[in-house]
């Protein structure tokens, strides 16, 4: 007879990535930045699948000496940004990454990445059940209205 | 009983009615200034004058806002270009981070985005004049690996006479924007 926990572990590798994966992003994006710049800005629509909230507080960007999580905004007509110690999506729910808001911010570039290429970005989430590391490839391109 | 009186703008017949921000009962005149653009060349109060100008103030190493705005900014140039081609729009970013936005970075920094568009910087005491008289405000904010700064993101307008005629809201559409530059340079305001 085969052990519950063999029987699920046997089955996880049956199953589809994508099927067990709870947390899916969409339309990654660096903004373009001219040669010598310090930091750069990363956006994106982040879904949690799962029922649970996720969060993440590790961010790694190839190329980047580090990535953090940063919320940019205006009031009162003064421009204002503020880092913060993680990113939280509730289950069932999806975050949106976009200029003027919240935004990955990748900090001093081996060197600036030209538009039309790639940046690696791994992001690690967990909940008190799951831990889970998402690979995001983010095309470098320029804002669109 | 209590009487609320709501104290609001005077309006007169020439003062357009924006959406997404206000233009001034009476324009205000600029102080003096000395500033040298992305090529070093002297930019003073006197170089705002025969055109349109849209100014917007904050630094390069900014990475959302500021080039949000450019990048917004950069695109309604090119729609209003098009659509009143007789008129004459520039836009000038202004620096408060003189320290690391040398001429050159700014240089870098404009051609990157729009070429045309002008970038100034210079002595801090010289923006200070300007920023001040724009009532801009600006915070550095020392971080661990460097700074960063809180700063008014409102888009000045500046008229033919060069005198600043209007301010308008970062946070409002490009469509709102669009609409009141293109009201403002058709009542030549």
């Amino acid at each position: 007879m085969i052990r519950k926990p063999l029987l699920l572990l046997g089955l996880l590798f049956l199953i589809p990535h994508s099927v067990i994966s709870e947390i899916v992003v969409k339309n990654a994006w660096v903004r373009a930045a001219p040669p010598g710049v310090k930091t750069m800005a990363a956006y994106m629509l982040i879904d949690n699948q799962g029922l649970i909230t996720m969060s993440s507080s590790k961010i790694i960007a190839n190329g980047f000496e580090k990535a953090e999580v940063h919320k940019s905004f205006i009031d009162n007509n003064i421009a204002q940004m503020r880092k913060l110690e993680n990113i939280s999506i509730n289950g069932k729910e999806s975050l949106t990454l976009e200029p003027g808001g919240l935004h990955l911010m990748l900090i001093n570039p081996e060197k600036v990445p030209k538009k039309n290429s790639k940046v690696e970005i791994l992001m690690f989430f967990e909940n008190e059940n799951n831990a889970e590391v998402v690979r995001i490839e983010a095309e470098v391109r320029s804002q669109e209205l | 009983m209590v009487l609320i009186i709501q104290k609001g703008p005077i309006l007169n017949e020439k003062q357009p009615i924006l959406q997404s921000g206000k233009a001034l009962k009476q324009p205000i005149e600029l102080s003096d200034f000395q500033l040298r653009d992305q090529k070093n060349q002297l930019f003073t109060k006197n170089d705002f004058k025969n055109q349109f100008t849209l100014v917007f103030f904050g630094y390069t190493n900014c990475p959302d806002v500021c080039p949000s705005t450019i990048y917004k900014l950069s695109q309604m140039k090119k729609k209003i270009s098009k659509d009143l081609p007789e008129a004459t729009l520039e836009i000038v970013f202004i620096t408060l981070d003189p320290e690391r936005d040398t001429i050159d970075r700014l240089d870098e920094y404009m051609s990157f985005f729009d070429s045309k568009m002008i970038g100034l910087t210079g002595e801090i005491s010289e923006i200070v004049k300007l920023s001040a008289n724009l009532s801009v405000f600006f915070q550095r904010i020392n971080k661990e690996d460097g700074y960063d700064f809180n700063h008014t993101a409102s888009i000045f307008v500046i008229n033919t006479e060069g005198q600043l005629g209007a301010s308008l809201s970062p946070i409002s559409s490009p469509e709102m924007l669009e609409e009141d530059i293109k009201l403002l340079l058709t009542k030549s305001y």
